[in-house]
């Protein structure tokens, strides 16, 4: 069935306009602000932001641009969702005989997919810019840091689920959106001012959005990075410049909500009539 | 006969109203059943409920004497209310969705998309079809795998009438197969044609269920003349067994029961002194049936 799964999300998601238009523009946006970034000549009191864009730093800094347009991707999540209900094909699905687990797995393949685009994207990307910009310099390291690929897979999993509840909850298109976006800035924000700091990190957009720290800026430019500092590859050894908990325990706390955002938008899809 | 379909108690209530109360009936294998109803009457809530795609407050339903309701809509081609499809994508496309859904063969597409007469168009896009065309390609898609029962949820809508008489040929193609068919309608003329058995629902209650012949046999209709008309209507007025249904000036029609014929009808008249000058039996048409039980029968609980 998980063939026929596939089949069907690949006939219905790649003829949509709406979701080639939205990769199109997610990717032609990321593509042009790593180009433009990997080009910039900064020299403030002789330091350069060029080094970012070298192995191993490339990985943080593509990994991070990335994660500014998750938030893209979490917007056609909810269109592909809420398509459905518009055009009540899910209903029409359920009559054909798919089970109402079988038409959220589909979503969830289609949402692996995606998310299994955009860190192809990063990686062919970081590769690309890492080679050009480290001119053979610096290409031993150029699995050191790696991590961030699938981390960002991850974090863009963790929007797209995000987005699955939001569109299986409202249903409709633009209140779907308006909620999704609210809840990033500026419900959840708040919420995290409110409850002890102890709990406030450990709020699904703030761990989601932990996973693809901004990069040490002052501490690569001076040649004091975290990450060489630490000395590891190893993943878990591994701590972002503005956090504090390891990046493996985030991302086991990503993960965590991952499932239990899938088990939230089962248990709407089960009580939902169609 | 083999039970395909039984209903125990289908109540639905959405929030303080009540859509079906209590419902109970069964369908047999190669029956053609029509759900009749004024709107609002329950029938695409009942439809829903049967399918899977709304739960029911109380009462079970059970297809094929199978407690499982898994892989059961896979041998139930359906039809409810408009036809749902992507309207971006073309009719080959819409219709290989259903077959993936189904775990029937792609080979099957171009034979069902030729049974509605839209073979031609396969290649365009859904949202370029008129409503008729639309609702072809969703009785395309009923047909689609190897279903035993097919639900047809006013299949008719926006055909023109060389569209209502195909769909009434592909209905009675399809019953010819041995198909169960379960086919809500208002149009009575229609499901006179291709019913062998109705169900009739008033207010999410059934008035009235059983075979089309049956039904239709219980009462015949008769319109009379007379040269004097007022005596006449007196006389009819009072007669036990005899319901006036439409008086003009030069005649009345009405249905007597079945135990009445139009002679002891006759005989009755001339001997109270009205002598009738022409007497014409009407076949009693189903139209005329739904539209009295409609408008005098109260609930039944079955």
């Amino acid at each position: 069935m998980l063939k026929a799964l596939l089949n069907i999300e690949r006939i219905k998601t790649l003829h949509s306009p709406t979701f080639r238009a939205i990769i199109i523009l997610h990717a032609a946006l990321f593509l042009l602000v790593s180009l433009i970034g990997a080009n910039l000549h900064l020299n403030i009191q002789g330091i350069t932001i060029e080094k970012l864009f070298q192995f191993p730093h490339i990985w943080n800094t593509i990994a991070w641009i990335a994660s500014w347009f998750n938030l893209i991707l979490g917007v056609l999540a909810i269109m592909l969702v809420t398509n459905e209900f518009q055009y009540r094909t899910f209903r029409k699905q359920l009559i054909d005989g798919l089970s109402r687990n079988q038409l959220l797995y589909g979503k969830l393949l289609v949402f692996i997919t995606i998310s299994a685009y955009a860190m192809l994207l990063v990686l062919i990307c970081g590769i690309i810019i890492g080679v050009v910009k480290s001119n053979g310099n610096g290409l031993a390291n150029i699995t050191q840091g790696l991590e961030f690929v699938p981390i960002l897979f991850l974090q863009t999993f963790g929007y797209l689920m995000l987005a699955l509840l939001f569109g299986a909850l409202f249903q409709n298109t633009a209140l779907s959106i308006v909620a999704y976006i609210l809840y990033f800035f500026p419900i959840e924000p708040i919420i995290r001012t409110i409850i002890p700091e102890i709990a406030a990190q450990y709020m699904p957009v703030k761990v989601i959005a932990n996973l693809t720290p901004m990069p040490d800026f002052a501490g690569i430019l001076m040649g004091d990075m975290i990450q060489i500092n630490s000395g590891a590859n190893n993943l878990s050894g591994l701590i972002t410049a503005n956090q504090s908990t390891p990046i493996f325990i985030t991302a086991l706390i990503a993960f965590a909500y991952c499932i239990l955002l899938a088990l939230g938008s089962k248990a709407i899809f089960h009580k939902k009539n169609f | 006969m083999e039970n395909i379909l039984k209903v125990e108690g289908l109540t639905k209530w959405f929030g303080k109203t009540q859509a079906i109360n209590d419902l109970s009936f069964r369908i047999e294998r190669g029956q053609v059943v029509g759900i009749l109803g004024p709107n609002g009457s329950g029938k695409t809530t009942t439809l829903s409920i049967i399918l899977g795609l709304k739960y029911p407050s109380s009462g079970t339903y059970r297809w094929f004497n199978d407690s499982s309701t898994k892989k059961i809509n896979k041998r139930i081609g359906s039809l409810i209310e408009v036809p749902f499809f992507y309207p971006y994508l073309t009719l080959t496309q819409n219709l290989e969705i259903v077959t993936k859904a189904r775990g029937s063969g792609f080979n099957q597409i171009s034979a069902a998309l030729d049974t509605v007469g839209l073979l031609s168009r396969e290649k365009s896009k859904f949202y370029a079809l008129s409503l008729g065309m639309k609702q072809r390609l969703a009785i395309a898609s009923a047909l689609l795998g190897n279903t035993e029962v097919l639900v047809l949820d006013e299949p008719t809508n926006g055909l023109d009438p060389e569209g209502i008489a195909d769909v009434r040929n592909i209905i009675k193609m399809q019953s010819q197969l041995g198909k169960t068919i379960i086919l809500a309608s208002h149009i009575l003329d229609e499901v006179e044609k291709v019913c062998t058995h109705t169900v009739i629902l008033k207010n999410g209650n059934i008035i009235s269920k059983g075979n089309v012949a049956q039904l239709l046999s219980k009462k015949q209709m008769i319109s009379i003349s007379a040269s004097n008309m007022n005596g006449l209507l007196e006389l009819l007025q009072n007669f036990v067994g005899v319901e006036i249904l439409e008086k003009s000036e030069e005649s009345v029609t009405v249905s007597i029961k079945e135990d009445i014929s139009s002679a002891t009808l006759n005989e009755e008249l001339v001997k109270q002194g009205v002598v009738p000058s022409s007497i014409t039996l009407h076949k009693a048409s189903l139209e005329t049936e739904f539209l009295e039980l409609i408008k005098h029968n109260q609930p039944k609980n079955h």
